[in-house]
């Protein structure tokens, strides 16, 4: 599987790197480059499709899960795109976040379309305001709440569905390296409104519909092993350390609020 | 903040841009060696005994792997937290939380590998100016995307071992899961504070990196006073 050479900078002297690289440029080489631009991904995705076809096909299985993440990257697709379409929803400062989130989202449905092929299924039809529950692309603070519902949801949602995909390892690990970067989306949003990026015990200012966004993500006990007695750190921050998966049908109950069908 | 005024977080950001050019094993320095200079892999360094080998065909192996990753970032936030006093209060109380998490996640290996434990690992954090918010920043930045691209680079190890029987391994598959998202998070996090007006840092691009151990290690090593080799670490190999 071809890789991005990272090792592009190591023979010239920092200098000459200094003057052709801007840091930013460096940044971005350990940041994200090092195994992948959406080209790459998505010339994977077609290999890793035919290399299933000789043999035998891509499993059921990882087709079902493959399938699930394309409806969810298509919501959040769909989601950022009617969002920034929208005159004087997103403040004008925060606007280039949202591209930028809205971009990935992007990319990650051409990456999952390309992998699923002709398997691949239609967008469905949505309800960003779940039936009239949120005035969604009316309130920027409830565009970013359900933004926050969504990233969260996604980077679980994402993980649930590891055990699945054991036998596919390359699917596993292109799986998470989307994941990861559901889990970078969520964090910055939460910062949007004035919360840590990650999740604590208390989720203030959520309404009782997106608490099944959080279930579960207040365990102490990890695999068993009890962190409150192998670890001296605080209970918020023991919770904090972990974000727990979401299995398809707890994800569905969620998503499944703003899908029509 | 220009460069030439944080020499040493530009020479450690170097270092780590290259680091995978000096290979698995002989990369790195020992005890009484200069730290920090990686090793062109054209010229390899003085042969030396690993201190410590994460073999990869096992789930301990990888779990080890995590543990000193995640020994060497709860180090550094230990020491940020001591000695960096600056860049205002939510800044700080987000330093805390990251460095408190990356505790638990030390404490939480070590539990689970029990006697399968590998020792404690002694950092060299020379190239790190813990005065400066900059250098805090960029190393912060490092550690933690380096820390994404490990764990997601080692789901297939476990992944294969899970598809052995191998019973630890679909457990680990999980833990890692959960502790991946969290290190993506604070690579977020930090990534947002790098560089005002460069809007799209807290995700540089919509794909990480799944990255081999032994690129990894390589990046990690002038970090780490012991040498540290991989074995059966090719992502390729079965």
């Amino acid at each position: 599987m071809p890789r991005l050479n990272p090792n592009a900078l190591a023979n010239l002297e920092p200098e000459v790197v200094n003057q052709i690289a801007s840091r930013r440029d460096a940044l971005r080489r350990i940041g994200g480059t090092l195994a992948g631009a959406a080209g790459f991904s998505v010339a994977f995705a077609a290999a890793s499709r035919e290399a299933f076809a000789q043999s035998g096909g891509m499993p059921e299985q990882v087709v079902e899960v493959l399938q699930f993440a394309l409806t969810l990257e298509q919501l959040e697709a769909t989601f950022y795109s009617m969002g920034l379409d929208e005159e004087g929803l997103i403040p004008d400062d925060v606007r280039p976040v949202f591209e930028v989130i809205g971009g990935h989202e992007d990319e990650h449905v051409a990456f999952l379309e390309e992998a699923l092929g002709d398997d691949a299924g239609e967008a469905p039809e949505l309800d960003f305001t779940a039936g009239g529950m949120f005035d969604t692309f009316e309130s920027y603070d409830t565009f970013l709440l359900l933004a926050q519902a969504f990233e969260d949801t996604g980077q679980r949602a994402y993980r649930g569905q590891a055990p699945k995909l054991i036998e596919a390892p390359d699917v596993l690990e292109q799986a998470l390296t989307i994941h990861s970067v559901e889990a970078r989306h969520a964090a910055v949003v939460r910062t949007l409104r004035d919360l840590t990026g990650w999740i604590p015990l208390d989720q203030p200012g959520a309404p009782a519909a997106a608490a099944p966004v959080y279930a579960g993500m207040d365990l102490t006990e990890k695999y068993g092993v009890d962190l409150t007695e192998v670890s001296s750190i605080e209970e918020r921050q023991i919770t904090e350390a972990f974000d727990e998966p979401l299995d398809m049908e707890e994800v569905l109950a969620i998503a499944g609020q703003f899908i029509v069908s | 903040m220009s460069f030439h005024t944080v020499p040493l977080g530009r020479r450690r950001f170097l270092a780590l841009s290259g680091a995978s050019a000096a290979g698995l094993i002989v990369a790195g320095c020992g005890e009484d060696e200069e730290p920090a200079q990686t090793t062109p892999a054209e010229e390899p360094a003085p042969e030396r005994m690993a201190d410590v080998t994460l073999d990869f065909a096992t789930t301990a192996g990888v779990l080890n792997y995590a543990y000193a990753l995640e020994q060497l970032e709860a180090a550094f936030y230990t020491q940020v937290n001591k000695e960096f006093e600056a860049g205002g209060e939510t800044f700080q109380a987000q330093l805390r939380d990251i460095g408190a998490h990356e505790q638990v996640h030390v404490d939480f290996l070590a539990a689970i590998l029990g006697d399968d434990a590998i020792p404690a690992l002694e950092p060299n954090f020379e190239m790190v100016d813990f005065a400066n918010r900059e250098s805090v920043l960029q190393t912060a930045f490092t550690f933690e995307n380096l820390g994404v691209g490990a764990y997601n680079g080692a789901a297939r190890f476990l992944a294969r071992l899970a598809s052995q029987d191998d019973e630890l391994a679909p457990t680990a598959l999980m833990a890692a899961g959960d502790i991946v998202a969290v290190e993506a998070r604070h690579a977020s996090v930090i990534g947002a504070q790098l560089e005002p007006g460069q809007d799209d840092m807290f995700a540089p691009n919509a794909f990480d990196p799944a990255m081999p151990p032994a690129e990894v290690v390589a990046a990690a090593q002038p970090f780490i006073v012991q040498r540290i080799a991989v074995t059966n670490a090719d992502p390729q190999g079965g």
